[in-house]
């Protein structure tokens, strides 16, 4: 069991698991966002090849009002 | 008709989507500004996951050219950061850079944001830096491969209007084949006429939109604004002189022959 923090809150999962992976778990319903991990970007495409650690801090980007 | 970045344009109003009061209000504001540009920015979802980006779901609907910014990034690591993230967010490689480098006035810091700049450049967007009039920092951008600059003409937010119509006048004389954007400090219609009569290419404001009484109407007078200033320009603005010079024409008049007023 690893715990992981997504948007500032503990989330547990069974093992490290690939950001594809984790995410087939989630309810999502904003197809529009981004994701860092530990402050990092992570482009899509590396989403298969980058896995999720204990301790690990993912933050799902999303588009908000600017000017 | 214009082309802005690749994008045939007929509007030559760029909108910001902040500080409105509602999601509907931004709506109709995009519609009466007939505005084919807005802006936009990318925040860290506070919310769960399973709900919906209402803001995302409408700004889709508008059908516009999305220009992401930015906002919040003080360095140029940031800022390529910020940039990379929107281009796979929004599919475009438009970026309105914005590196901050004083909290008083909002001042960009013309060091990082030449540097990064130069960075995203290399990365192949296309940028749209938020920048001072001061000459030789819009020198320094158009060398590192700008092909747009964005002047203020006053502090964001402000709505002071044309803080130094000298410089700006210079910018546009000494850099002619520049996409020049006034960006910042728009506080009126009557700005946008004066912007646009110098011969800007385009004017983006937000603020004095958002917080007017009623955002669709004053949206509708910058919509005027900035068409009538493009027209003047481009009609030919007449010469000042000092000496007063009678519109009708004062011979054959009926008292043409009496003695001049001394």
């Amino acid at each position: 069991m690893i715990t992981i923090h997504v948007n500032h809150e503990q989330q547990s999962l069974d093992k490290d698991q690939s950001i594809n992976d984790f995410l087939a778990q989630q309810p999502l319903k904003n197809r529009c966002a981004a994701i860092a991990v530990n402050h990092h970007f992570i482009p899509r495409s590396h989403y298969d090849s980058t896995w999720l650690h204990d301790g690990d801090y993912l933050d799902f980007i999303t588009p908000m009002q600017g000017g | 008709m214009w082309n802005l970045a690749g994008k045939n344009l007929q509007s030559r109003l760029l909108l910001g989507t902040a500080n409105y009061s509602s999601l509907q209000t931004l709506q109709s504001v995009v519609t009466a500004s007939e505005t084919e540009v807005i802006t936009l920015s990318i925040t860290r979802q506070h919310s769960p996951l399973s709900t919906e980006n209402f803001f995302w779901k409408s700004i889709k609907n508008t059908g516009c050219h999305l220009l992401p910014n930015t906002a919040g990034c003080r360095d140029a690591e940031s800022a390529v950061t910020c940039a990379e993230i929107s281009r796979e967010l929004f599919n475009t490689n438009w970026i309105k850079l914005e590196v901050i480098g004083d909290d008083y006035n909002l001042q960009p810091d013309p060091f990082e944001l030449v540097k990064a700049a130069e960075r995203l450049i290399k990365k192949g967007f296309e940028v749209f830096p938020y920048c001072t009039d001061d000459q030789v920092l819009c020198k320094k951008l158009q060398n590192v491969g700008c092909r747009i600059l964005m002047p203020w003409a006053a502090p964001i937010g402000s709505g002071k209007g044309l803080l130094n119509p000298y410089a700006l006048e210079t910018l546009r004389q000494r850099f002619p084949d520049m996409i020049l954007i006034i960006d910042a400090g728009i506080g009126r219609p009557s700005h946008a006429v004066r912007i646009m009569e110098m011969g800007y290419d385009a004017v983006l404001l937000n603020t004095a939109v958002a917080i007017s009484c009623q955002p669709e109407i004053m949206a509708a007078a910058f919509r005027h604004a900035v068409q009538a200033g493009q027209m003047a320009f481009e009609a030919g603005l007449m010469l000042e002189r000092n000496m007063a010079q009678s519109c009708t024409p004062l011979l054959d008049t009926p008292f043409w022959h009496q003695e001049l007023l001394s």
